[in-house]
């Protein structure tokens, strides 16, 4: 009996020892949490040490590709920020990538009769490439797209841009009960344009995801906000004759005869240019908030609605994330006082699209490129997909369609719409 | 959930058939309790299932639980415990790690930060340890009461779509939930 009670003492000692011991930390017990992220700083570098790198080499590994333009026998495929791969496309079933054009801070470009207009940063370069391999700069527009001086709110003087970001982590603690801190929101945006040839001068062939389009002997140019109407009639020495205003988040431009129609992430907007140095804005035909490349002909206009999915914006300025839309509008244009919606089309995730003749292409994200025959606009047949991974860009030129997707740049001879054939692919 | 507590009950219920027997010198064991976990956030439910093995005052054996505090995950765990003295009653020691594996929650969507589901979460470390007292209350049968701290780690990934960052867009979570927990059950042998 003794003996047990003294185990019962020796018991509840030790188990009011640890009562005390769990009861002291009680008032520590704090629950931790953090939260890591990346804090970018900007790497800014004066454009006119920019604008010396500008020259021609080797041909370069094809990592990723932005937006395409075919030039007489030549694709010339831009790696976003970095160049244009020069490709011999002589030999369709055999394209070879041949040369570099080294330049920083590319987006777009349009060609005209040997001389390729781009964007360096917020410049706008004119470059001969009338002996290729060999390029020169003939000229350079300082601070022709302003809104290219910022990126992710932060602004640089116009004689700077910003090369790249010093990535460091961050860790901040974060409260437990995961409450919301908001932080910055940032929304953006490809066609075979129908350009007329100023002179007698061959026209590069752009996709529909452009913001450079050529008509007459003018170049016009589209920022986030500004329309540009540039004269080029004497090539080498393009004269800005107007700039205009347009709206917020602008993205591509796609001209047709007299008229400009301009994709943006609220709506579609016509513009006339009857007056090449002025453009007056016409109609618009409006969606929500998504992106939207645009093409056109005479009755029609065809514009995808895509919602960029995530971590999908790599070739894209800004990110589409206003809803969950993805479709095809064709659009009665034929009278531009009264644009009416014809049909809309459900799509997987449209992207760039083209059309020659009766026949319509769409990039349709993971579900690969669609051929339609368009020969009843409100009743699109679908003649045939072929699977190819987040196809995004296409240009249609003489029964060929030139498709620019994640793994490769393809093409495929549709002339024969019931005969689609597999031409090529330049495997990156 | 549902499924989880089915389980459990399950597992309790055959240990508790199996374990009726004289005890051998090496021989089955199960350790079944219920609990609470007590935080800066919450006090929250917690049930557990340990199936071992017990040799003389030692036992070990895998756990597997439920654990509500914060986000709720399914602990799988190697489970120590070491009885002092002798008698009806007499004190113990545990310790009780392993790894918790999150579980959807119905109401989850509201937990995450902007109620973005997270593009992942990771399988993160969990752990116990503490005292505790047992009582044998019939031939095969202990009653127990135990407290002790418990740590559970949390830790996930979010990729944010709206956000346009020079590279990736992620933010990465982690969470170190302290509690101390009361538990009280029984121990089949």
């Amino acid at each position: 009996m003794v003996r047990k009670m003294k185990m019962v003492k020796k018991v509840a000692t030790l188990g009011f020892a640890c009562l005390v011991v769990i009861a002291s930390f009680l008032g520590c017990m704090k629950d931790k949490a953090t939260k890591t992220y990346k804090v970018y700083k900007p790497i800014v570098e004066k454009l006119s040490q920019i604008h010396a790198k500008i020259k021609n080499t080797q041909p370069q590994s094809i990592n990723t590709i932005g937006k395409i333009c075919l030039y007489n026998d030549y694709i010339f495929a831009i790696s976003p920020d970095k160049g244009i791969h020069v490709i011999n496309n002589k030999n369709t079933v055999s394209p070879s990538n041949e040369s570099f054009i080294v330049l920083p801070g590319c987006g777009d470009i349009a060609i005209v009769g040997d001389v390729l207009y781009a964007d360096c940063y917020s410049d706008l370069v004119t470059i001969n490439i009338s002996k290729l391999p060999q390029v020169e700069v003939v000229k350079i527009i300082p601070n022709h797209f302003p809104d290219k001086r910022s990126a992710y709110g932060i602004y640089v003087d116009s004689t700077e841009a910003i090369v790249g970001w010093d990535v460091k982590d961050t860790v901040v603690s974060q409260s437990i009960n995961g409450e919301n801190d908001y932080v910055l929101i940032r929304g953006d945006v490809l066609l075979s344009s129908n350009t007329s040839s100023p002179a007698n001068n061959s026209v590069g062939v752009n996709g529909s995801m452009s913001r450079f389009a050529v008509q007459n002997n003018y170049l016009y140019t589209v920022s986030s906000y500004n329309l540009s109407a540039i004269n080029i009639t004497n090539l080498t020495n393009p004269i800005v004759v107007s700039n205009k205003y347009i709206g917020w988040n602008i993205e591509t431009v796609y001209p047709f005869k007299d008229k400009l129609f301009i994709g943006s992430q609220t709506g579609m907007f016509v513009y006339d240019i009857s007056t090449p140095t002025t453009p007056v804005y016409v109609t618009q035909f409006r969606h929500a908030r998504v992106c939207d490349p645009v093409i056109a002909d005479s009755n029609h206009a065809y514009v995808t609605l895509h919602t960029e999915s995530e971590g999908n914006a790599s070739n894209s300025l800004i990110s589409c994330t206003g809803g969950d839309i993805n479709e095809l509008d064709v659009l009665d244009v034929s009278n531009l006082s009264n644009v009416k919606l014809i049909k809309e089309y459900n799509m997987a995730q449209p992207k760039g699209l083209g059309k020659e003749g009766k026949t319509l292409v769409i990039c349709d994200g993971k579900e690969g490129i669609k051929f339609y025959d368009a020969t009843d606009p409100a009743n699109l047949l679908l003649v045939k997909t072929i699977e190819i991974s987040n196809a995004y860009d296409v240009i249609c030129w003489n029964g060929i369609a030139l498709v620019s997707a994640k793994n490769g740049l393809y093409q495929y001879q549709y002339s024969n719409l019931n005969d689609i054939k597999f031409l090529s692919k330049l495997v990156y | 959930m549902k499924n989880v507590l089915l389980y459990l009950l399950s597992l309790i219920a055959f240990s508790t058939l199996n374990a009726q027997h004289q005890p051998k010198k090496i021989h089955f064991t199960s350790i079944n309790s219920v609990g609470m976990l007590n935080g800066e956030i919450a006090s929250t439910f917690t049930m557990q299932s340990i199936n071992g093995l017990q040799y003389k005052k030692l036992s070990a054996g895998i756990g597997i639980g439920i654990d509500n505090y914060g986000y709720r995950t399914i602990p799988f765990t190697f489970y120590i415990k070491h009885s002092f003295l002798k008698g009806n009653t007499h004190p113990f020691l545990f310790s009780d790690m392993g790894v918790g594996k999150y579980v959807e929650t119905n109401n989850q969507s509201e937990k995450w930060p902007y109620g973005l589901k997270p593009s992942s979460v990771k399988n993160s470390f969990c752990g116990e340890w503490g005292i505790g007292f047992e009582k044998t209350i019939s031939n095969g049968c202990l009653f127990f009461m135990s407290a002790g701290y418990s740590l559970k780690k949390f830790a996930y990934t979010q990729k944010l779509p709206w956000i346009n960052s020079p590279t990736d867009n992620e933010y990465r979570y982690n969470y170190s939930y302290n509690r101390y927990v009361l538990k009280m059950g029984v121990q089949l042998y």
